[in-house]
């Protein structure tokens, strides 16, 4: 078979021509993306039967598209009621709540569309074109760049909470001591657990999310009684189409923006075990170091929410790559691929691209074609989305309530994971009335555990000799940026405000 | 393939009570029955939905279901390295044969071993051994080292940095062992899973890499094996034919498996023997039905590896596994 | 005289500030008690983060001490000014929510939820569009039902309700 522009324009069409495959798939990806505690990965696993009844070819354009869309999904409750579906999704709420909050439900709806579906677009076709090389990423990312790594989205701890730097910090490692529960990575012994077998393998993250950023927001938002002002509720019930095109052409101007934060992600998405939720944070941080207006974060600013959804989108291309090109996974949902692709004898790994191109090209083509399908199919319905915010929160917190708290169980399914939601959210909630940054926790629950992973894992191979951080010369490399982006801005401002002096 | 059917947790749901997150099974037990058993088995299993024990389980008592003329109700209780799932069997399941857990008896029984569980661990018993995997030491398909002497004449040079699942595992133990026996110098890695063992090795951060031999055939062209935990290498070429320990160096090692057998209640042994009888005769005739070797090959078994024991091959490798635990303890846990 | 009282409610109460902080020693010296003996790979995070943790607590609590003795705020223990604007629905809301906690296992998924649903929506709304209320809550707990426990087949408690539904279903 020869691999030319014509074989990827017949493969295009191809891939378009399973529509209606794709089109369900989508709107399936976006509900179970949307409610904390399912993923693509579980649903997947729970319609393996139907997968292993399909054409091969089927099963895994139907999973890419669930896998896109879930993406994309989880997105929508954190920008309207500050509920992340996913780990994936916690920094969206970060610029994307305050934006509904303002009235601008729909606008920052479409724009995280538009930036995910163009960060989907923009990843997957550098994916398609530099495969091979960037399948080598993992051969270069070890332990030691990824302590570095880890530490870039550790570091927003000290920027999410500009306000008050100490208590954001205060925080951010009560945060990280929390992330710290559960065996140790190598010995395996129990930490923190409170004789708790369930915290043996640490906190799990949807309960927290789900407690942090849910719970917490329904018991605030009951004081108001409604999640926007009086005034702002007139502008979201007045709004039109023209709110959506605004936020299409909001974000088609930050296309360098999309662009390279996309590009963290699909780098990111490349290493395994790494995942969205460190790219997305990293993706936030690396936008606000290089923004000009870096104190609107936080507040509603537009690069504040199109970096993590643009960059959790190109992770889903990233994670990919290992497996089709090395043989190995580069996450869960990329895990349950593997096993659906070797039940119906499709090798994985270098064999594909020989054996059976149009599956393995196919793959990423179908994830294009996801994406494209998806601009016409679900930016439109941002007008109808955003409407949940004029639901009073009469309705609403319950709601939120008993529906996140069931998610919080549905991953173990253990009650255990219920009373641990719920005691987040209490911990969020005064956290929230005392002036603490949830999202400040949230980051040290989810990136402590991974920095801790990845530490000592360098520090066991190097028999406990701490030097060997310093020992890669990318690592070094690495140091040396995450040094001159946390000095820069601080410098830049303390320049910039003699100069007006 | 119709096997698989379309609704996957075909378990109905009948008399399963919740409590504290954790089914009763025996809440709803009633007095022993002449015509055992009259309703459904709960089965624990210490593993997520949708790994290898899942699979392995469903395609096993998709056969037995038929022997035993009962269904099988599978509940899952991942965790601590399958110690969740041990505890909430042996602590809430009432002992009458109607529960049993679905465990993998290398890994866990090392876990006891390591850190005793809060039962006594010679309070269950295991039986029907359904597969035997065996530990295996792979390298990355772009590695320098090509055979099993290059790893050992520059262990003696260097500590090598071996990645493994977890410490407590027997792979780890194999590879121990054979540092033990030669002389080298190996430096265990945890990384969390085969997935990222496997990762481990092809990437190059370690040296090499050990694990189950099952997940490293999966991972066909990208990995290269160096030699076998067991005394046959079963698999041959998708191992790359490499040799085993106990051949290649003259040792005396026990299997270094991972091996999926059922458990139950000593307790519920010793109050219904006929019961326990049962289910070992039963269980023997699913193992030898033509249909399990269909049913395994589908949940994407390797058939060299099914590989039936009983009471007795069960017992000898759980006190095996409990035994080089103890030897290598100080290594296991850092203390 | 009540001049002076509104100005000093004005003030902030820093006990309210303190709770995470005193949360975060609290917690990090119990796990510290449980990581004494353990291998070095089970100190040597902890010890940084929670050594760098009590270092900022520390820097926090003179600060705020500094505060108080300059009188730019108060250190108070009562209930309604150590989380600001704590109302008692907000306080009844938790109440019920702990409830349907403790009795999600009683009474199994379906019909604690719709309880929970109709008794918090009526506690937040003072009693007002009860049929409403009603309704939405068997619809949003049969949609609960339906996705959870029928389609995902979820292991939630089972009550009365689910086990009469099942009997039905077969």
């Amino acid at each position: 078979m020869i691999i030319d522009a014509n074989f990827f324009l017949e493969l295009f069409f191809h891939q378009l021509g399973l529509w209606w495959v794709v089109i369900p798939s989508i709107f399936l990806g976006l509900i179970v993306g949307g409610i904390p505690g399912f993923s693509a990965a579980n649903t997947i696993i729970v319609l393996l039967p139907f997968t292993f009844l399909m054409e091969v070819e089927v099963g895994l354009v139907f999973m890419i598209a669930l896998y896109c869309s879930s993406r994309l999904g989880a997105g929508i409750p954190a920008i309207l009621v500050n509920i992340p579906g996913t780990a994936g999704a916690a920094a969206t709420p970060l610029d994307g709540y305050p934006m509904a909050k303002q009235g601008f439900g729909q606008r920052a709806l479409s724009i995280s569309f538009v930036s995910s579906i163009l960060g989907g677009l923009l990843t997957t076709v550098i994916a398609l074109i530099t495969m091979p090389w960037l399948a080598r990423v993992g051969f270069y990312m070890h332990s030691v760049e990824m302590v570095v790594v880890m530490l870039f989205g550790i570091s927003l701890i000290a920027s999410v909470a500009t306000k008050d730097t100490i208590k954001g910090l205060i925080a951010g490692f009560v945060g990280l001591m929390i992330g710290s529960i559960g065996a140790d990575h190598v010995y395996a012994t129990p930490r923190g657990t409170m004789g708790f077998l369930e915290l043996y393998d640490g906190v799990p993250l949807i309960p927290a999310l789900v407690g942090l950023f849910a719970i917490s927001e329904a018991f605030m938002v009951i004081e108001s009684g409604s999640f926007l002002s009086k005034d702002r509720v007139q502008q979201v019930q007045n709004a039109s189409w023209a709110e959506t095109f605004y936020g299409v052409r909001l974000t088609l101007r930050r296309w360098f923006h999309v662009g390279w934060t996309s590009l963290i992600g699909l780098v990111i998405g490349v290493i395994p075990g790494a995942g969205a939720a460190i790219a997305s944070f990293v993706a936030y941080q690396q936008s606000r170091t290089f923004s000009k207006t870096p104190e609107a974060y936080g507040k509603g600013h537009i690069e504040g929410l199109i970096a993590p959804e643009a960059a959790n989108n190109g992770v889903t291309a990233g994670t990919l790559i290992p497996l089709m090109v090395l043989g190995i996974p580069g996450g869960a949902t990329a895990a349950i691929m593997m096993v659906v692709m070797q039940y119906q004898g499709v090798p994985t790994g270098p064999g594909l691209f020989t054996e059976r191109p149009d599956l393995g090209y196919g793959v990423f083509m179908a994830m294009f074609v996801t994406y494209l399908l998806m601009s016409f199919t679900i930016l439109p319905m941002s007008r109808y989305m955003s409407r949940v915010t004029l639901v009073s929160t009469v309705y609403m917190s319950p709601i939120i309530i008993a529906f996140t708290l069931v998610g919080s169980f549905v991953p173990r399914e253990y009650m255990f994971d219920m009373y641990l939601a719920f005691g987040f959210g209490v911990l969020g909630y005064i956290a929230r009335k005392t002036g603490y940054h949830v999202a400040a926790i949230l980051i040290g629950v989810i990136l402590g555990p991974l920095l801790e992973q990845y530490m000592l894992r360098a520090l066991k191979m190097s028999g406990g000799d701490a030097t060997v951080l310093f020992s890669s010369t990318l690592g070094n490399f690495l140091w040396a940026i995450l040094v001159a982006t946390l000095i820069l801005p601080s410098w830049l401002n303390k320049k910039k405000a003699k100069s007006e002096q | 393939m119709t096997k698989l059917t379309m609704k996957r947790r075909s378990f109905i749901k009948t008399g399963a009570a919740a409590a504290g997150g954790l089914m009763i099974g025996g809440g709803l037990a009633t007095p022993a029955l002449a015509s055992y058993p009259d309703r459904n088995i709960d089965v624990i299993i210490p593993t997520r939905e949708g790994g290898g024990a899942d699979r392995l389980f469903r395609a096993f008592t998709s056969l037995w279901k038929n022997h035993m003329n009962t269904n099988f109700e599978p509940g899952f209780f991942p965790g601590a390295s399958g110690r969740v799932g041990y505890e909430v069997y042996m602590g809430k399941y009432k002992p009458d044969a109607y529960s049993l857990i679905f465990g993998n008896m290398g890994p866990e029984v090392l876990n006891w071993a390591v850190k005793a569980p809060s039962f006594n661990i010679d309070d269950y018993i295991y039986f029907n051994r359904v597969d035997t995997d065996p530990g295996c030491v792979f390298v990355g398909a772009e590695s320098k080292f090509k055979t099993i002497d290059d790893i050992v004449s520059e262990g003696k040079k260097r500590a090598l940095n071996v990645g493994t699942s977890r410490l407590a595992h027997p792979a780890s133990i194999g590879i121990l062992a054979l540092g033990e026996h030669t002389g080298a110098k190996f430096n265990l890695v945890p990384l969390s899973g085969g997935k990222n063992t496997v990762a481990g090795a092809v990437t190059l951060e370690m040296d090499f890499c050990v694990l189950t031999s099952g997940s490293v055939i999966k991972a066909a062209d990208a990995c290269r094996t160096m030699l076998v935990f067991n005394d046959k290498n079963v698999a041959g070429e998708k191992l790359d034919n490499a040799p085993t320990m106990n051949d290649y160096f003259g040792t005396k090692l026990p299997a270094m498996f991972s091996a999926r057998a059922f458990g139950i209640h000593k307790a519920a042994v010793d109050a219904h023997p006929d019961r326990f009888e049962m289910l070992q005769k039963t269980g023997k005739k699913a193992f030898d039905d033509p249909g399990f070797k269909d049913a395994f090959l589908k949940s994407k078994g390797f058939w060299p590896y099914a590989n039936y024991g009983g009471v007795k091959e069960c017992a000898e490798f759980k006190s095996a596994m409990l035994e080089m635990g103890e030897r290598f303890k100080p290594l296991l846990t850092g203390k | 005289m009540s001049e002076k009282k509104t100005q000093k409610n004005i003030k902030p109460n820093v006990l309210g500030e303190m709770i995470i902080p005193l949360f975060g020693i609290l917690f990090t010296s119990y796990y510290f008690f449980t990581i004494i003996d353990s291998p070095w790979t089970a100190q040597v995070n902890a010890f940084i983060v929670g050594s760098i943790l009590f270092l900022i607590c520390t820097l926090f609590f003179i600060r705020k001490f500094h505060a108080v003795r300059l009188n730019r705020a108060v250190c108070m223990l009562k209930y309604d000014r150590l989380l600001p604007a704590m109302r008692t629905r907000q306080t009844g809301f938790i109440i019920l929510t702990i409830g349907y906690l403790l009795f999600v296992e009683l009474l199994g998924y379906t019909l604690a939820t719709i309880i929970f649903l109709f008794s918090s929506m009526s506690l937040l709304d003072s009693g007002r569009k009860m049929a409403t209320k009603f309704a939405l809550s068997i619809i949003m707990a049969g949609v609960g039902y339906v996705v959870f426990i029928l389609l995902f087949e979820t292991r939630l408690p089972e009550g009365f309700i689910e086990k009469t539904l099942q009997e039905g279903l077969k």
